[in-house]
């Protein structure tokens, strides 16, 4: 019994401390230079998609990030990466 | 006897509760008012959303009552005159964060309706350019028909406008004026979406297949125009043989 418990707790930390795919962590240190080269990154990859499939993995992608910028960071940061995604996907 | 006094006791327990009840200032303690006014401009200036404003008055009104009740009308005016400034910074800080809140929700919703366009227009079944451009031209002429109807309206409405005022406001009127409102809104709401179609058709093109919708439309001019030459050719030929 005792072993079974180990194992079911072992278990669910693991599965608490796995990193789910579309985790994406923001250093806040850097955050100003990653909401530039990925706003421009991401918003080139939408533009440049050749395919259904590539245009929905690159949204993903960019939700991803925005929700991660919305959530972590904020402020500035959040809000430049909102602005040059729009400006570059305007350009299209 | 003995019921009695402990039916009298317990009325007095009651009673004095709540007396003690009502005499309770639930936590506010005051001391000077320099030193209570600056408690509140330190508080007023951690102020970034309506509830943290509303909680800083709250409890800046608190101790205006408990300097009214306990010292006098003076102290409790000279504690206001000085946390007035710092609640009046708290509200434009307030606004200032609300302005920014607004701004970024404006951004976000720019974002996610581009890149749901881009989704429809990836998804858009491509027909010929000749069908998809005579829809274009159809939705345009739809939105012109619906242009001058919503200038009718909108005329009709600042005239009825005239009207319920000049009449003391009569239900039948104020209910013909809703009438024309939804109007609008309808009209204005079915231009949006014909709008939007032809956004859709003139990005499905750009996107699947890399190429600008409206140079079809001058491929297909040239191509009617060479196919009349040509006619015009074989029919002279004809003459003169």
């Amino acid at each position: 019994m005792r072993q079974r418990v180990l194992l079911l707790g072992v278990a669910t930390l693991l599965c608490a401390c796995a990193n789910k795919k579309g985790d994406i962590t923001i250093d806040e240190q850097n955050a100003m230079s990653i909401a530039y080269d990925q706003s421009y990154e991401l918003s080139q990859n939408i533009v440049n998609a050749t395919t259904y499939d590539e245009f929905k993995a690159a949204r993903a992608a960019l939700n991803d990030y925005e929700a991660a910028f919305r959530t972590q960071i904020g402020g500035e940061e959040y809000q430049i990466f909102l602005e040059e995604c729009n400006m570059m996907l305007n350009e299209l | 006897m003995k019921k009695l006094f402990a039916k009298i006791a317990a009325y007095a327990v009651v009673v004095i509760l709540l007396l003690l009840a009502t005499k309770c200032d639930h936590g506010v303690k005051i001391t000077t008012p320099q030193r209570d006014a600056k408690r509140i401009a330190e508080l007023a200036e951690l102020v970034e959303s309506e509830a943290d404003l509303r909680a800083v008055e709250k409890l800046a009104t608190k101790y205006e009552l408990a300097y009214r009740k306990s010292i006098s009308g003076a102290a409790a005016m000279k504690f206001k005159r000085l946390a007035e400034p710092a609640l009046i910074a708290a509200g434009d800080r307030r606004d200032a964060f609300r302005e920014t809140e607004d701004y970024l929700l404006a951004q976000q919703t720019q974002l996610n309706d581009k890149l749901s366009l881009l989704d429809a227009a990836w998804q858009l079944p491509l027909t010929t350019a000749e069908e998809q451009l005579s829809e274009i031209q159809a939705n345009n002429n739809a939105i012109a028909e619906m242009e001058a109807t919503l200038a009718e309206l909108t005329s009709k409405k600042e005239q009825l406008g005239f009207e319920v005022v000049d009449k003391g406001y009569p239900e039948e009127l104020l209910a013909e004026i809703g009438k024309v409102e939804d109007e609008i809104s309808a009209n204005e709401k079915r231009i949006s979406e014909l709008q939007r179609a032809n956004t859709v058709i003139e990005y499905a093109y750009k996107l699947q297949q890399g190429a600008d919708i409206y140079s079809f439309a001058v491929t297909v001019e040239c191509a009617e125009e060479e196919a009349t030459e040509e006619v015009e050719t074989e029919v002279e030929t004809d003459y003169v043989e």
